[in-house]
């Protein structure tokens, strides 16, 4: 694991914009296991990384709205009778799929970039940051 | 119950949403940030933060909700552009795998030949034991087709992503007993003496069934996103949206046209055998796509 995102300092911006292209990808992740609602999603992600990497919430509510339009996640109102009634998305098929694909995207990614930024050898130094 | 800190949060979602469209996808998203801030606020005022500075919290740890609301009212309200459906397909083309396609020709030349050794056994041309019969009908037709489902719900296409190997099996499995079933049912048909066989295949047939059912059921999409686009551009009229009375006149037509084979079929069978019966389901085939034809595409009279 790469030590440069537990210092949020000078590397998050490049570290959440590169994050960020994967929103979609990451929030199928989560609902691979099981149905959850947002705050749920919300609350997995941050608690996944150990708060490393946050999505901010209404982003996420976003994302909801075009995974639901794209048909890569259903969405349900549940029947809680106690508090708030939720809404809860499901993955579909597509999602599935789509999801699978990505890892086989960043898996790819990852290995022609550990090559050409040459992070086995190369330190990371205070300079780079 | 609502509490003043609920109360607060009402307000300020109401701010946070002024001026955005009412329109139903934004008031669905507000209900879902409000049942998400409802139960952040609890959290925050259990641990003792004062009910005006939890709701104030709870808003400012969501970010950009009016960003959101924007996003959400805007891709609702786009107008829906023209799509060149043809253009989308031929970009997103996926090829059929050349493995795909060779295993298919295979197991489809299978199913060919078992085809062909059941008729001339069934016509009396080639004398075949009854075991020898239910077995090609198992290994020959149930199986293969069985594989071909599974096999061919598990590739990706133009407009489908591939199924998931898990419930493209059970959907090959499904087509399969229900093959199998058949298999030993038609036995039955031929021995009478074959209770077992009959009683078998029809077991086999309902289990099937109910797999198939159930697949179904919970079966969720799987059309990648651009049929999405270009589905929900697609105006397809047809007389039936129009004309829902033509729509139940077919129906009650197609009930009546299988009531009268089922009936002609059995009449037939008592009359002059099976060899003919079958005929009458046959006409009513062609009567309901001449019906189909005629109801559904047929020429206005308005």
């Amino acid at each position: 694991m790469n030590n440069s995102l537990t210092e949020p300092s000078a590397s998050e911006p490049l570290g959440s914009d590169v994050l960020r292209g994967h929103t979609d990808a990451i929030v199928l992740t989560v609902l691979l296991r099981q149905d959850r609602y947002g705050y749920e999603i919300f609350k997995a992600i941050g608690d996944a990384t150990g708060g490393e990497y946050e999505i901010k919430e209404a982003t996420l509510y976003a994302t909801f709205r075009r995974l639901v339009r794209d048909g890569l996640v259903e969405a349900y109102w549940g029947d809680e009778t106690q508090g708030g009634r939720r809404k809860y998305y499901a993955i579909t098929d597509a999602g599935r799929a789509y999801q699978a694909q990505a890892v086989r995207d960043w898996r790819a990614a990852q290995r022609i970039l550990t090559t050409l930024l040459d992070t086995k050898t190369a330190p990371i130094s205070k300079e780079q940051r | 119950m609502m509490t003043t800190a609920d109360s607060h949060l009402h307000r300020l979602l109401d701010e946070a949403f002024a001026g955005i469209p009412v329109t139903p996808d934004t008031q669905d998203l507000k209900e879902e940030l409000r049942s998400s801030l409802v139960a952040r606020v609890a959290e925050l005022t259990a641990q003792g933060v004062p009910d005006a500075e939890a709701a104030r919290r709870a808003i400012d740890e969501l970010g950009d909700v009016r960003a959101a609301a924007l996003e959400t009212a805007q891709t609702q309200g786009a107008k829906r552009e023209k799509v060149d459906v043809v253009a989308l397909a031929l970009a997103n083309k996926v090829k059929p795998k050349p493995a795909f396609v060779l295993r298919t020709v295979a197991l489809s030349a299978i199913v060919a030949i078992a085809a062909t050794v059941l008729v001339l056994a069934f016509t009396g041309v080639w004398d075949l034991a009854d075991g020898a019969m239910v077995a090609v009908g198992l290994l020959g037709i149930a199986l293969p087709v069985g594989l071909i489902v599974a096999d061919s719900l598990g590739q990706e296409t133009t407009s489908n992503y591939p199924m998931p190997r898990k419930r493209a099996s059970l959907y090959g499995l499904a087509v399969g007993a229900i093959l199998a079933g058949a298999s030993f049912v038609t036995w039955f048909g031929f021995e009478t003496d074959q209770l077992w066989a009959g009683i078998l295949g029809v077991v086999v047939i309902v289990l099937g069934v109910l797999l198939a059912t159930y697949v179904g059921a919970t079966q969720t999409n799987r059309h990648k996103p651009w049929t999405k686009a270009a589905a929900a551009n697609y105006q397809f009229h047809n007389k039936w949206e129009e004309n829902p009375q033509e729509a139940a006149r077919y129906g009650m037509y197609s009930g009546a046209l299988w009531l009268l084979a089922i009936g002609a079929f059995v009449a037939l069978s008592l009359i002059v055998g099976f060899a003919w019966s079958w005929i009458a389901f046959l006409v009513a085939v062609l009567v309901q796509m001449v019906m189909t034809a005629r109801m559904l595409f047929g020429e206005d009279k308005h």
